[in-house]
């Protein structure tokens, strides 16, 4: 009990601090408020969550990006397709063929876009192959996808060299030029 | 202007009312971090960490009636104090020439003391005392609260309060003493 009047004595005399600094003290409120406003007006530093939200974000998009790309580069689009070979009675087909059926652009982007997320694409991709079989032009739509998975690997042909001896070299800068004979032969006709 | 007013200005972060709820009670939590940490160099900086964090998470506050803003600033404060306290080594020993003696009873002899002289009182306790007082008497913890902020046991802190009420009351009385001649 008389703890507790104790406890409140106290509490109530600090509590009816009137609002002054204490004595001696140094403290002073308009600079320290310079200070303060100084602090208030610089970006606070991000908590740890905020950084852990957009370290786990990014690392997400590195993600996708490494995961996009690997998918990208395994699609078997050439290994299902085959390579039509014409035949001459065909040649002889193509012939007949407007080249106006050539365009195909527009098809051939929509196909490029969409196969990196789907095996199905592959079907129009050989019914496409299909109309190439009647037309030795539009060929090249298939080549361009067999050069990106299958470059031409071009042997490179080897210089032949001669193995000689110095001597050899030797005696071919020796020897004298062999002095056409006409000049000479058409000097002595003018001297006459 | 009403607390509601002062809490939706601060929430749109206004420099005037910032400035006008620093001034309001700039001087008490001053009072409040010396109270804890005694040295006026830590006891600013923990000051600028409060109003910091108070102007900063001034969104959350809810308003609670015309008393709202001072209690949820004094709870920042003491948390900040509490926070440099537990960094540093707090001295728990027990000041052994203290000797028992009877509890004041009646303390209308000692109520025209100043208030400045009981603060100052309470200022010359050594730091362990001083810190579990100033959370039991002044700001109303229990010991099992006191125990988990300060992360020691329920009977230390039992012992360091026992221990600075009778230092304060021999304070008190010598107080007294000097008053009467």
């Amino acid at each position: 009990m008389e703890h507790d009047k104790l406890d409140n004595f106290f509490r109530n005399k600090t509590g009816n601090l009137d609002d002054s600094l204490p004595e001696n003290t140094l403290f002073d409120e308009q600079l320290f408020w310079g200070e303060l406003q100084k602090k208030l007006e610089k970006p606070q530093p991000k908590n740890w969550w905020q950084w852990a939200a957009i370290a786990a974000c990014l690392g997400g998009l590195v993600l996708w990006i490494i995961l996009a790309a690997k998918e990208s580069s395994e699609i078997p689009v050439m290994s299902t397709v085959k390579p039509v070979m014409p035949t001459k009675k065909e040649v002889v087909a193509e012939v007949v063929v407007k080249p106006e059926k050539i365009k195909l652009q527009p098809y051939k982007l929509k196909k490029k876009t969409t196969i990196g997320s789907d095996k199905n694409l592959l079907i129009p991709v050989e019914q496409l192959s299909f109309r190439v079989n009647t037309l030795p032009l539009t060929v090249p739509t298939i080549k361009t996808d067999t050069i990106l998975f299958k470059p031409i690997v071009v042997a490179e042909t080897k210089p032949q060299f001669r193995t000689i001896h110095a001597n050899e070299i030797s005696n071919t800068e020796k020897t004298p030029v062999p002095q056409p004979k006409f000049k000479i032969r058409f000097a002595a006709r003018n001297q006459n | 202007m009403q607390e509601l007013q002062l809490i939706q200005e601060l929430q749109k972060q206004n420099p005037f009312v910032q400035k006008r709820v620093y001034d309001r009670f700039v001087k008490r939590m001053f009072r409040l971090c010396v109270r804890y940490i005694k040295v006026e160099a830590d006891a600013q900086e923990l000051l600028m960490n409060g109003f910091l964090k108070f102007f900063n998470s001034v969104g959350k506050l809810e308003y609670r009636g015309e008393n709202t803003i001072e209690p949820y600033l004094k709870k920042l404060m003491v948390n900040e104090c509490l926070m440099f306290i537990r960094q540093r080594k707090m001295n728990w020993a027990l000041m052994e020439e203290i000797t028992d003696e009877e509890l004041i009873n009646d303390f209308s002899a000692y109520e025209h003391f100043e208030e400045e002289e009981i603060y100052q009182l309470i200022l010359k306790l050594p730091d362990g005392y001083r810190t579990v007082f100033n959370l039991y008497a002044i700001e109303g913890f229990s010991h099992k609260e006191i125990a988990a902020q300060l992360r020691i046991s329920e009977n230390t802190s039992k012992t360091q309060l026992y221990k600075a009420r009778l230092l304060l009351q021999t304070e008190l009385t010598k107080l007294g003493y000097s008053y009467g001649t």
